[in-house]
């Protein structure tokens, strides 16, 4: 699943480079979309990427690639502008819509979008999935967390432990 | 025995990230948080986190403040007025029956000094968010008392205050002082990391 359009070569067209997945997928991509990853942004300067080379990335498979990447291509004119001081009201609320949606998916494909925006150094990627994972545990008890977030059942120990400082600080759990 | 697992899946790195977003207006958040495990605690209770915290969400915000009760009220002892959600602090009142007053004098460091009067006149440190308490020893408060560094509310006036505690200072019907908690540096160890803190208004 390689992005649909495939720029060939610098005439007039946008700069376009090769991202190979761990799985062996390559994408198609403009370089000011991938450039959001600081990461790739080096490679990209010192002139990676281009012809039938493409960049290597062994620890993102192509599933969480294409997400990442829908997220770059939607993020990259906002970026392009520099924090995008002519944007319109509009377009942020465009992009904020595009976010609430974005991160609105299984906790496991949040999870391998959280690595893979740390491995690339995608900032903005980074943050809006900590936030989202963090509403997620918001509202929740210290076992509820456990379970949201895929923790063994505690050991009795640890359970001893929960139970003496619930105790302490009650007033968090009224 | 299998290693303890700690954060599957998530990176301790990344699970700072996420913390790093729990809002700072509902401090029980992060109670709750330091709760999950002792990875999770450990990071919480640093100091490196707590400087992250306070960069990423600016001064702490306001949780509550201590009110204290004309000593004539029924009310003996400060009420605790929340601002964000806190829903109430342990009063150690109910296990010091021999305190028929208590007047909160100083606040600071998460910590709050009361006066209190009775059947043993001392000085007390509480912990307000565990309702913990410390009697100090009767020197202190005599030592107090020479530096007149402490108030009777019978005798609290515009007068005395000089010598007095500065959050003393606002008066108003109905209340003869105000005290602003703004947090809790005695959860450290449990999460806040020191975030919160206790100011006078």
């Amino acid at each position: 699943m390689a992005a649909p359009e495939s720029g060939d070569g610098n005439n007039g067209a946008a700069r376009m480079v090769t991202l190979i997945s761990s799985d062996n997928t390559r994408f198609e991509v403009e370089a000011a979309a991938a450039s959001l990853s600081q990461t790739l942004q080096l490679t990209i300067l010192d002139g990676g990427g281009g012809g039938g080379d493409g960049i290597p990335l062994p620890n993102v498979d192509s599933a969480t690639l294409s997400k990442v990447l829908e997220y770059c291509i939607k993020h990259a004119p906002a970026a392009a502008n520099g924090g995008a001081p002519n944007a319109t009201a509009v377009d942020r609320a465009e992009l904020e819509r595009f976010d609430n949606e974005f991160v609105n998916i299984d906790q496991s494909v949040l999870y391998s979008l959280i690595m893979a925006a740390h491995n690339l150094e995608i900032e903005g990627l980074q943050s809006l999935v900590a936030k989202k994972v963090a509403d997620m545990i918001k509202g929740k008890s210290p076992m509820e967390i456990r379970r949201t977030l895929g923790f063994p059942d505690p050991t009795p120990e640890e359970q001893a432990e929960m139970n003496a400082h619930m105790l302490e600080y009650g007033w968090a759990y009224e | 025995m299998a290693p303890p697992r700690s954060t599957p899946e998530l990176m301790e790195d990344l699970v700072e990230e996420v913390l790093l977003r729990l809002p700072p207006d509902e401090p029980a958040c992060l109670v709750r948080a330091s709760l999950v495990c002792k990875p999770w605690r450990r990071l919480l209770s640093g100091r490196a986190f707590l400087r992250r915290y306070r960069a990423f969400h600016g001064a702490p915000p306001l949780v509550g403040f201590l009110l204290n009760r004309d000593p004539l009220d029924s009310c003996r002892f400060p009420s605790f007025v929340p601002t964000a959600s806190i829903p109430s602090l342990a009063h150690p009142a109910a296990a010091a029956a021999d305190w028929s007053i208590a007047w909160a004098i100083d606040c600071r460091h998460g910590r709050v000094l009361l006066q209190t009067w009775g059947t043993s006149e001392r000085l007390v440190v509480w912990y307000p968010t565990t309702g913990d308490w410390r009697v100090l020893p009767r020197h202190v408060l005599r030592r107090c008392a020479l530096r007149r560094r402490w108030l009777r509310p019978h005798g609290l006036q515009r007068r005395a205050l000089p010598g007095g505690p500065r959050g003393l200072q606002h008066f108003g019907p109905g209340h003869m002082g105000v005290l602003v908690l703004v947090g809790d540096e005695r959860v450290e160890h449990a999460g806040f990391g020191g975030y919160y803190q206790v100011l006078l208004c």
